[in-house]
């Protein structure tokens, strides 16, 4: 299935430039209570090793975020940051067609505070564990974000 | 395939949390936390909104 680039700004010194990232929308879960899906806008980002999304979903999904062993991500925006591991069910799809549809349950982290400010993107980055490592994906820049199984 | 423009949403929303139809083709709720946003979209009828807290993306980052 594809996705399209998402344009997020233009660069005011360059007028004939705009910078697009690859932000998807996919669906985040508790395999304990399925039924409640939040879908956010993430960042497929190759270069994560892991996947990790804000708390605010990991609350709303029903989560004690800081109920297990925290573990530190560096790099994130030029500083680090704590996150806590929590197996999640993570959806893929279509929504102009229903039939494509890619679910997995894994490992993410959850922060517990939010994605430092510098940081061009607060919500979610799908790195390899938790995204990569159940999808085959190809950029194909700028047109589409191609994702199968 | 046709680019998502989000370049408006995110100018006028900087640091606070949206939510958009499913096909993210338009706004329907804004503020200042997930809460929030997912409760405002569910009155307007939008059940499984697309949700995301605006960054700051002048940033350019490597890594």
């Amino acid at each position: 299935m594809n996705f399209p680039y998402a344009k997020v700004t233009d660069i005011s010194r360059f007028p004939n430039y705009k910078r697009t990232l690859p932000w998807i929308r996919f669906g985040i879960f508790n395999p304990l209570s399925p039924k409640k899906i939040i879908y956010p806008l993430g960042l497929v980002d190759s270069g994560s090793d892991i996947t990790f999304v804000t708390h605010e979903i990991g609350e709303q999904l029903g989560y004690d975020i800081a109920s297990v062993e925290k573990g530190e991500v560096i790099g994130v925006g030029g500083g680090n940051i704590d996150v806590y591991f929590h197996k999640v069910g993570i959806i893929v799809e279509n929504i102009k067609n229903n039939k494509d549809l890619y679910k997995f349950v894994d490992l993410i982290g959850f922060t517990y505070k939010d994605f430092p400010l510098s940081m061009p993107q607060q919500t979610a980055i799908l790195g390899t564990m938790g995204f990569f490592n159940h999808l085959n994906v190809c950029f194909k820049f700028p047109a589409q974000i191609t994702i199968a199984q | 395939m046709a680019i998502l423009d989000l370049s408006k949403i995110i100018k006028k929303y900087t640091n606070k949390w949206v939510a958009l139809t499913s096909d993210n083709k338009k706004l329907v709720a804004s503020g200042n936390s997930l809460n929030a946003v997912l409760i405002s979209a569910r009155k307007r009828g939008i059940e499984n909104p697309s949700v995301f807290k605006v960054p700051n993306v002048d940033n350019l980052l490597v890594g």
